[in-house]
């Protein structure tokens, strides 16, 4: 005679316990993702804003503070490497800025390696006024832009330079 | 043997002063980070001083340290929204070779300093500290 042990629950598989495990890891699961997907995309902008920042301040340093490669360039504008105002230290060339404004806005944009993003220059006075002014202010389409603004002596008179540069939605 | 539960280590508990020990943590150095950021904000207003500071120094302003002078080159070059004091060091005689010029620090604000050094057109070394920070309009 064949007889049967009797059953016994443990060890048993539960499909409800199964079924609620499986919910509550599909739950955890999606909710990891969405975090992820936040994180990586506020990451994403950081990354973008710093590296906008970054090339904001280095294209004014270099602006500001070298005359610009060659150091003549301001003669032979369509061979400019790097185009540089500096006279003396805090102090603009005038003729440097006279060919800086007059520099076509791709070729500014390509000598700066800039060409994902957008620029304007201005030069204002002390008491605010517009001296000079190149590129393309930001308007509907920009995401994001920074803008450094830096002292400088030009003419024997204290004026503002305001580089901005901004990006494009995409 | 009978078993015991004495000296055993409960993996739950570990588990979770773990997780708490590292909640604490990471929220720490969260906010420690934070405090010490240095901002867009600030580096503009540290490089406005430093401006501030060489285009004096190109306008020879410093040469015949005469602290009224200064005081009124100061007046005229610093902008409006932004407060400045020089503390100019060097081997001179006025004021035991330590001249401070430009506005009084302001209790509760962020102030940024900066140093930089100059030679005169009499050959003095001057060491310039500059002190920034922004004023409401």
């Amino acid at each position: 005679m064949n007889e049967r042990p009797p059953q016994s629950k443990r060890g048993q598989l539960f499909s409800l316990d199964l079924m609620a495990s499986g919910l509550g890891f599909i739950i955890f699961f999606i909710f990891l993702i969405s975090v992820w997907l936040v994180l990586s995309s506020r990451l994403e902008e950081k990354r973008e804003a710093e590296e906008l920042q970054l090339q904001a301040f280095q294209i004014t340093n270099m602006l500001i503070m070298s005359p610009g490669v060659p150091a003549d360039w301001e003669g032979n504008p369509a061979e400019v490497t790097i185009p540089g105002l500096q006279q003396s230290p805090g102090r603009l060339n005038q003729s440097k800025l006279d060919a800086f404004v007059a520099l076509d806005y791709n070729q500014v944009q390509k000598t700066f390696n800039i060409g994902r993003f957008e620029y304007q220059f201005k030069v204002i006075g002390i008491n605010g006024s517009l001296l000079y002014s190149a590129g393309i202010p930001p308007d509907n389409s920009s995401t994001r832009s920074i803008s450094v603004n830096r002292w400088v002596l030009q003419e024997n008179e204290t004026q503002q330079i305001l580089f901005t540069l901004w990006s494009r939605s995409k | 043997m009978p078993g015991t539960k004495k000296g055993f280590i409960l993996t739950l508990d570990l588990m979770l002063g773990l997780v708490i020990f590292f909640m604490v943590l990471f929220s720490v150095l969260f906010f420690v980070n934070r405090q010490n950021e240095f901002t867009l904000a600030d580096y503009q207003l540290l490089r406005t001083g430093s401006d501030l500071v060489t285009i004096l120094d190109n306008q020879k302003r410093f040469d015949d340290l005469n602290p009224l002078s200064l005081e009124s080159n100061l007046q005229d070059l610093v902008p409006a929204n932004y407060g400045l004091l020089l503390r100019i060091q060097g081997e001179f005689d006025e004021g035991n070779g330590t001249i401070e010029v430009g506005d009084e620090i302001p209790l509760q604000k962020v102030i940024l300093s900066g140093r930089r050094v100059a030679l005169t057109d009499n050959e003095e070394y001057l060491l310039i500290t500059y002190m920034v920070w922004s004023k409401e309009q």
